[in-house]
């Protein structure tokens, strides 16, 4: 067996406890990820997916339970502190970068997560420039002759795709993606989530991937998680994966929920 | 008629040449301030109201401890670290308290005048002689206080410019510009807005210390407004660059145009008072132009998206297809809104 990269231990957080809006977000969810996992994650609305990934990488405190890292308790940690053990990349494209701020100065400021930033060594060395360009190139988006460009000027997929570099700059222990490619078309969606599965299975990155596109779901991955109120209600992996279909997943659902859904979209948003 | 060609008569040219030393001195000063004001509202899109009373903190401890025998140097560095600490305070109300930026100013500011008083010797103000003690710059010696004053400015751009470059200027930057980024990519931004909060009104107050210098006395209500000020120095000094370099306005050019927009602003201060007008009005007239500037971008945006402007478009089609119901005009209509 490989080594556990991320564990989830009975994880509950309740959004707005003692008022008329009180949302049990996770009920005492658990989840391992073995090194080199690469997980899609799916469910409804309100399932708690975002919700999950967000206490991984330390938004807010947990009210319960423990989250570890590569075997490291960091419960106690907040996001700023995880940053060097997780990269993150939002659903939203205007979230993941600094709009004001050049390319190589973004990708600076990702290269140094974790390090002590001193108010007197430069914030791009030239060293950095030349692997930035290095790393640029694999997105094959024409970033790498753009480095001193503003990123406020990028699409929203060319800010997707450098906060995925950004996000996997210092070789993170796990990699979070919340629903990355849910605002972009789906030409661009394609080509950030190419570039995904490259940068993962070259890092051999430790992911999880949540999706509303059930293909992508199948398609990406080793292995397959359906959320339902708080908690995982299905765990697909190996070849049991690697043989799923959309219509599989649906009946699966409706089976592991006791729910009948009229139509997809229940599961799909 | 005759009240207008006296009035005119008496304006020479002359006295408005006359007035501009002063006010390009003076206008060097506050350009420095407003480098400080810069930091807080472009860098850290905060609005600090700190400024009023660290400003008025550098000029007390400054002249204080000249008056104490201390060397210039070591009075303004003094003074460098009350405003740093000033700063440091807003940014501890905001950060640890939860109180807004705005509001954490404001208690740091409003707690300054009883301290400055305090440093001041419970007195108003304070004089000082640049006969009997070594200013740096003094408005008696109006040209040699623009050449320092100018030498002061360039160095503290340089040194600005190399800082928000390094490794953590530039983490203040990402704070300023998407917290959630910066917090993403391991920045603690607690200690960046501190940081950011403490240096700008580091330099409000060496400012502070400069301007109490050059006018011979620190007085209790010498801040009063500074931020005002600050923000029209700020907002004339982009516009102007912006005019003249454009896209190629890079961080040094514009720190530089900051500085030259106090200096502006005080010139337009002379002549308005060559003109003899009521200086009373002042403070409105720099309200107004501040005001204006401020909305030029939210009024450029709205003119590109209006509902004014909807209407019409929308008007002129259903128009062509004779359908005229519109909200007041249609009694149905009005009854359902109600």
């Amino acid at each position: 067996m490989r080594k556990a990269m991320l564990e989830l231990r009975n994880v509950c957080k309740t959004f707005n406890p003692g008022t008329i809006n009180e949302k049990h977000a996770l009920n005492g969810i658990n989840l391992t990820l073995e090194e080199g996992d690469f997980v899609t994650v799916i469910g409804g609305n309100g399932a708690g997916k975002s919700t999950m990934l967000n206490a991984v990488a330390g938004v807010w405190p947990i009210d319960e339970g423990s989250i570890l890292i590569d075997g490291i308790d960091v419960t106690g940690l907040p996001d700023y502190k995880r940053a060097s053990l997780v990269g993150r990349v939002f659903q939203d494209p205007m979230t993941g970068t600094a709009a004001t701020m050049q390319i190589e100065e973004n990708m600076a400021l990702a290269a140094r997560r974790g390090l002590f930033r001193s108010p007197f060594r430069a914030g791009v060395s030239r060293k950095e420039r030349a692997m930035f360009k290095e790393r640029l190139k694999i997105l094959n988006l024409g970033l790498e002759d753009r480095l001193t460009s503003k990123v406020g000027l990028l699409s929203g997929g060319q800010r997707q795709a450098l906060t995925l570099l950004m996000a996997t700059m210092q070789t993170p222990k796990v990699l979070l993606l919340d629903e990355h490619t849910a605002a972009l078309d789906p030409r661009t969606a394609e080509k950030v989530l190419s570039a995904t599965k490259t940068v993962v299975e070259r890092d051999n990155l430790t992911t999880i991937m949540i999706t509303h596109n059930m293909k992508d779901a199948i398609h990406y991955g080793n292995r397959l998680v359906m959320m339902n109120e708080g908690q995982v209600i299905l765990d697909i992996k190996g070849e049991e994966k690697k043989k799923l279909t959309v219509e599989d997943l649906i009946s699966k659902f409706a089976k592991a929920s006791g729910e009948e859904f009229a139509d997809d979209k229940t599961l799909l948003s | 008629m005759v009240g207008l060609a006296a009035y005119f008569s008496s304006l020479k040219l002359s006295g408005l040449l006359n007035r501009f030393p002063d006010g390009i001195s003076q206008g060097i000063i506050w350009g420095v301030m407003a480098l400080g004001v810069f930091i807080t509202f472009r860098l850290l899109n905060e609005a600090d109201l700190t400024v009023d009373g660290s400003f008025t903190t550098g000029g007390a401890v400054t002249i204080m401890l000249l008056l104490n025998g201390w060397s210039p140097a070591s009075a303004m560095a003094v003074a460098v670290i009350a405003g740093l600490l000033a700063g440091a305070v807003t940014g501890v109300l905001n950060v640890c308290l939860g109180i807004p930026v705005i509001l954490s100013g404001i208690l740091t500011q409003y707690a300054l005048y009883s301290i400055n008083l305090a440093i001041m010797g419970m007195k108003a103000n304070q004089a000082i002689s640049v006969d009997s003690y070594p200013l740096v710059l003094s408005s008696r010696f109006v040209s040699e206080a623009i050449g320092i004053g100018a030498v002061i400015a360039l160095i503290l751009i340089a040194i600005l410019y190399l800082y928000f470059g390094t490794e953590q200027g530039s983490a203040i930057r990402a704070t300023g510009c998407n917290q959630q980024m910066a917090k993403a990519n391991g920045i603690n931004i607690s200690v960046t807005k501190i940081i950011g909060l403490a240096l700008s009104n580091g330099i409000i107050a060496f400012s502070g210390g400069l301007m109490a210098q050059f006018q011979g006395f620190v007085d209790i209500n010498m801040g009063r407004g500074a931020i005002v000020i600050g923000l029209a120095a700020v907002i004339i000094g982009e516009v102007l660059g912006d005019a003249l370099f454009g896209k190629k306005m890079n961080f040094a050019v514009r720190l530089f145009f900051i500085t030259m927009g106090g200096v502006i602003y005080y010139l337009v201060v002379e002549v308005v008072l060559w003109m003899k007008l009521n200086t009373n009005y002042l403070k409105l007239l720099t309200a107004v132009i501040v005001a204006v500037f401020l909305a030029v971008p939210y009024l450029q945006g709205k003119r590109k998206a209006s509902f004014a402007k909807a209407k019409k478009r929308s008007a002129k089609e259903l128009s062509r297809n004779n359908i005229t119901r519109l909200p007041g005009k249609d009694k149905d209509m009005e009854r359902k809104c109600e």
